[in-house]
């Protein structure tokens, strides 16, 4: 053994460590079978009990549920009349409705994306309880794009990222407002169109999905050419996932789903997963050909990706 | 957003987590829509004491998790009262499971319905829930290292019970 003790490599599990303390762990389970077994044991279980228990938060809601706090609001909005609201019919819209009423706001539409991606869960699921835990949803006969190699890379990255948790922080420490703070603070409203700023938008311009390092908060899953020219890419970060293209010096967000924001890593990877491959699936239809490789992306990284 | 509005939306937004949690907090379908209508009603109630900015769901799950401990104690009481010890507690039959789950669904209710309270509801915040360790603590109102060590005991036990030993 490595000198890590089982308390640390479950906290490690659990998305408890970072920075250094995960980088020990990660380099002692790169070189210690045992503990990588181990390790891939808390997996496991954390991913059994969540196939076993997520469906359960997939299923819909009892209408008495949502009735009883749709009338507490509305004796408040009584009691205070001249206060009220400017969002109607939120707190009657369950959490999965469909969300084409909303306005657009840039939380609604994580909302939304959320609901979308639960329905697919909820498929997934299935396949999921009869297949056993542990399955890399871009595996599954999921299209990827025609490109083995690149399949073959995105497919093994995503199960190293599940062996040694190097996507950590997918979901780690993730507190839902906080992160939706955090990722919004990435994302600008410009007329009507999402832009990327500060961290994302530097990552959608310097990181390589190529080149990926460990647990940097942003990945970038692939980059492709659009039919009128243009670089786009796909992302994941924290709380959100999406396709951002270039539209001049900018990175516009052309679609945006919500990771799942309060599981911590391992799972966080498993449940984003979906979301991911879903994204894969719209790239390829967005796409004019393959997607760049790694020499690609470099030259149009260095051409500004224009 | 007023207060009350901003309350309502987020707890609506919380019922499919707060459906999960009791799910495992109970195994029991019945008994988790009973918990969750009991811990609604009193998380309303005491709608006013929720302070915004803090964390609703943190809130709202320790509602809930006090709720089903004094229910639990309750039916202790009951159950030494009237019937064997200990049957009133974790009997109870599993919720509508797909036909093609149902083995599993027994497994791993049933390893988790074994384990001790204390265990189960450390193991189900953090592993199901994914809370951090430290915001479990704050929700069982116990020390961190409390809730690793059952945590860890918790887990062990599933682990063995489950076939996940490595």
């Amino acid at each position: 053994m490595t000198g890590v003790t089982r308390e640390e490599l479950r906290a490690y599990a659990d998305g408890e460590l970072s920075g250094e303390a995960a980088d020990r762990i990660e380099e002692a389970v790169a070189h210690d079978p045992e503990l990588a077994a181990q390790l891939q044991a808390e997996q496991r279980l954390r991913a059994r009990l969540q196939a076993h228990f997520d469906p359960v938060a997939e299923e819909a809601v009892p209408d008495a549920l949502m009735a009883m706090i749709a009338a507490a609001q509305e004796e408040d909005a009584a009691k205070a009349p001249a206060k009220e609201p400017h969002t109607p019919g939120a707190v009657a819209v369950p959490p999965v409705a469909q969300p084409s009423a909303q306005p657009p706001a840039p939380v609604l539409d994580f909302a939304a994306a959320k609901a979308r991606r639960e329905k697919e869960r909820k498929e997934k699921a299935k396949a999921r309880a009869r297949a056993g835990a542990q399955r890399v949803p871009g595996q599954k006969g999921v299209p990827l794009f025609a490109r083995p190699g690149l399949a073959a890379g995105l497919a093994a990255s995503l199960v190293l990222g599940v062996m040694l948790g190097t996507s950590l922080n997918l979901g780690r420490f993730a507190s839902p407002s906080h992160d939706a703070v955090g990722d919004s603070a990435s994302v600008v409203d410009r007329g009507g169109q999402l832009v990327a700023a500060g961290n994302l938008a530097r990552g959608l311009d310097t990181q390589l999905a190529s080149a990926q390092g460990n647990g940097g908060p942003l990945r970038i899953l692939t980059s492709f050419e659009r039919d009128n020219g243009t670089y786009c890419r796909v992302y994941s970060a924290r709380a959100t996932a999406g396709i951002a293209c270039r539209d001049g010096d900018s990175w516009v967000l052309e679609r945006t789903q919500a990771n799942q924001p309060s599981a911590a890593s391992p799972d966080a990877y498993r449940q984003a997963g979906s979301a991911e491959a879903d994204l894969m699936r719209a790239a390829q239809d967005m796409a004019n050909g393959a997607p760049l490789d790694a020499d690609g992306e470099r030259t149009a990284r260095k051409k500004g990706w224009k | 957003m007023s207060t009350t509005t901003s309350f309502c939306t987020q707890l609506t937004a919380l019922l499919p987590r707060l459906r999960r949690f009791a799910r495992g907090l109970t195994q029991d379908a019945a008994d988790a829509d009973d918990l969750c209508q009991q811990t609604v009603e009193r998380a309303l109630k005491a709608r006013t004491q929720w302070e915004e900015g803090t964390r609703l769901d943190a809130w709202v799950y320790r509602i809930m998790r006090n709720q089903w401990i004094d229910e639990i104690r309750a039916r202790t009481r009951r159950s030494q009262t009237f019937t064997h010890e200990d049957e009133g507690v974790n009997v109870g039959t599993p919720g509508a499971p797909a036909a093609e789950s149902l083995v599993e669904l027994g497994n791993v209710e049933r390893a988790l319905a074994r384990l001790p309270d204390e265990q189960r509801e450390a193991v189900v915040l953090v592993m199901i829930e994914g809370f951090a360790y430290k915001e479990a603590a704050e929700i069982l109102d116990i020390p961190q290292g409390t809730l690793t060590s059952r945590l860890g005991r918790g887990r062990e036990a599933l682990l063995r019970e489950l076939g996940e030993k490595a």
